[in-house]
C-alpha cells in the first residue's frame, strides 16, 4: 500500500501539475489579448466571451463589435447585436455577411466545396467555432466530417 | 415390298424427326434454366436526393476491409454550377455497374471474373486471380483494380461476401443518411427498387454498349437538395 502511494503520489502531483500549468498559460495568453481587454463586453461576458481562437490575434486587431456588432441598448434595450449559431436571433444570411465581410467566397470555396453550397443558407457557426483555442471542424477527419454532413441531411 | 419399303422409310423419318425435337426441347429447357438467375440485384442511385457526405463510400471501405489508395466506391463531384450564392453541385456514383452481359467474364482467361448465377451479382474469385488484368482493360466503365494485399482483381460486389451473407443491405445503402440509395431484386415487381424505379424517369451510363448495366441513377436536377 505504501509502495503504491510512493510511486502513484507523484505521478498524480506531476499530472496536476501540468493540467494545472496549462490552463494557467491559457487563461494567461488569452488575458494578454487585446480584444479580451475590451471592458465594454468583458465586463459581463467574462465566461462566455473570452476569446482564444485565431482571431483574437492582436495582429488582426479585430474587436468584439466587428462581428457581434455594437452594443446600443443591450443589454436592457434593443440592438442590433448578432450571435452566431443555430440559436441566434439572427438569419442565416445576417450571420454568413459578418464572415464575409472579411472571408472572400472564392477562398472559402477552394478550401472546401460545401462552403458554396451552404453560401448563404447555412450559419457558419453550424461547423466553425471562432472562440475556442481551436476551430472544431479544422483537421476533422473523413468520417467525423460525414457525420457533420448528415446531422443536418437526415431522410425523415 | 414397296409397301413394306415405305412404311419403313416413313418410320425412320418419323423417329429422326420425334428425336431431334426431343434434344432441341431438352437443349432449350437445359439453357434456359442456366441463363434465368433466381433473382437479379440492381442498385438506384437517387442523385437528386445525394448530398455528397461519402458516408457510403466510408462504410464500404469499412466493410470490406478496402486499402487506402484504391475503392470500390466513390462519389464523383461535378460543379458548382449557378452563381453564388445560389450553387450546387452533381453526384454521381463511380462503382461496379453489375453489368448483365459482362465484358469482364468474356475476358478473363482463369473463370476468376463470374457472375453469380443465383443472384446475377459479378462477383472475383481471388484465388482464382492470377492478375493480368484483361478484366481491368475490358470494364467499360473503369471499377476495377488490383487490390493491394491480395494482388488480385477487386470491385463492387454489392457486399456479396459480406454484408449480404448476414442478409443485410450493402454497406452504402444502409450508411446513406438521405436514402439516396435502393437496393433490391429487379425481378420482384414488389420490390422497392422496382417501385423506386417505376416512380421516376432513370437512366444508366453507356448502355450504347449493350452490357445491361443494373446500377440505374435517377438524374441530379439543379438547385438546393431537398428531402
Amino acid at each position: 500500500m505504501s509502495r503504491l502511494f510512493k510511486y502513484s503520489a507523484p505521478v498524480l502531483m506531476s499530472i496536476l501539475l501540468v493540467v494545472a500549468a496549462s490552463t494557467v498559460s491559457i487563461q494567461s495568453v488569452a488575458a494578454e489579448f487585446k480584444i479580451n481587454e475590451n471592458k465594454q463586453c468583458i465586463m459581463c461576458h467574462k465566461r462566455n466571451g473570452m476569446m482564444h481562437g485565431v482571431h483574437a490575434n492582436n495582429a488582426l486587431d479585430i474587436s468584439c463589435q466587428d462581428c457581434h456588432g455594437e452594443k446600443e441598448g443591450h443589454p436592457r434595450k434593443a440592438s442590433n447585436l448578432v450571435g452566431f449559431g443555430d440559436k441566434s436571433t439572427a438569419d442565416a444570411n445576417t450571420q454568413t455577411e459578418r464572415c464575409l465581410a472579411c472571408h472572400d467566397h472564392e477562398v472559402l470555396a477552394q478550401d472546401d466545396w460545401s462552403h458554396d453550397a451552404h453560401s448563404n443558407k447555412v450559419n457558419c457557426a453550424s461547423c466553425h467555432l471562432l472562440h475556442p483555442n481551436t476551430d472544431p471542424v479544422i483537421g476533422v477527419s473523413a468520417k467525423e466530417r460525414s457525420e457533420l454532413c448528415s446531422s443536418c441531411h437526415v431522410a425523415k | 415390298m414397296s409397301n413394306s419399303r415405305r412404311l419403313f422409310l416413313k418410320g425412320a423419318c418419323a423417329a429422326v424427326v420425334g428425336a431431334s425435337g426431343f434434344t432441341i426441347a431438352t437443349a432449350k429447357d437445359r439453357t434456359a434454366g442456366a441463363a434465368e438467375p433466381a433473382c437479379k440485384y440492381a442498385l438506384v442511385h437517387d442523385e437528386t436526393k445525394c448530398i455528397g457526405c461519402d458516408a457510403c463510400s466510408i462504410a464500404c471501405r469499412e466493410v470490406n476491409q478496402v486499402p487506402e489508395g484504391v475503392s470500390r466506391l466513390e462519389i464523383e463531384r461535378e460543379g458548382p454550377f449557378g452563381e453564388y450564392p445560389d450553387q450546387y453541385f452533381r453526384f454521381t456514383r463511380k462503382s461496379c455497374q453489375q453489368c448483365d452481359d459482362t465484358p469482364c467474364v468474356k475476358v478473363c482467361p482463369t473463370g476468376a471474373a463470374y457472375k453469380d448465377p443465383k443472384t446475377g451479382i459479378v462477383s472475383v474469385d481471388e484465388w482464382k486471380c492470377v492478375g493480368c488484368q484483361y478484366c481491368i482493360a475490358a470494364c467499360p466503365y473503369q471499377i476495377r483494380f488490383i487490390h493491394p494485399v491480395t494482388k488480385a482483381a477487386d470491385k463492387c460486389d454489392f457486399c456479396k461476401e459480406t454484408r449480404l451473407k448476414e442478409g443485410k443491405l450493402p454497406a452504402c445503402v444502409d450508411a446513406c443518411p438521405t436514402k439516396a440509395l435502393t437496393f433490391g431484386d429487379i425481378s420482384d415487381p414488389q420490390s422497392q427498387v422496382v417501385q423506386v424505379l417505376k416512380a421516376a424517369p432513370s437512366y444508366r451510363t453507356k448502355t450504347d454498349l449493350g452490357t445491361r448495366p443494373k446500377v440505374f441513377r435517377i438524374a441530379a436536377k439543379g438547385g438546393e437538395i431537398n428531402l
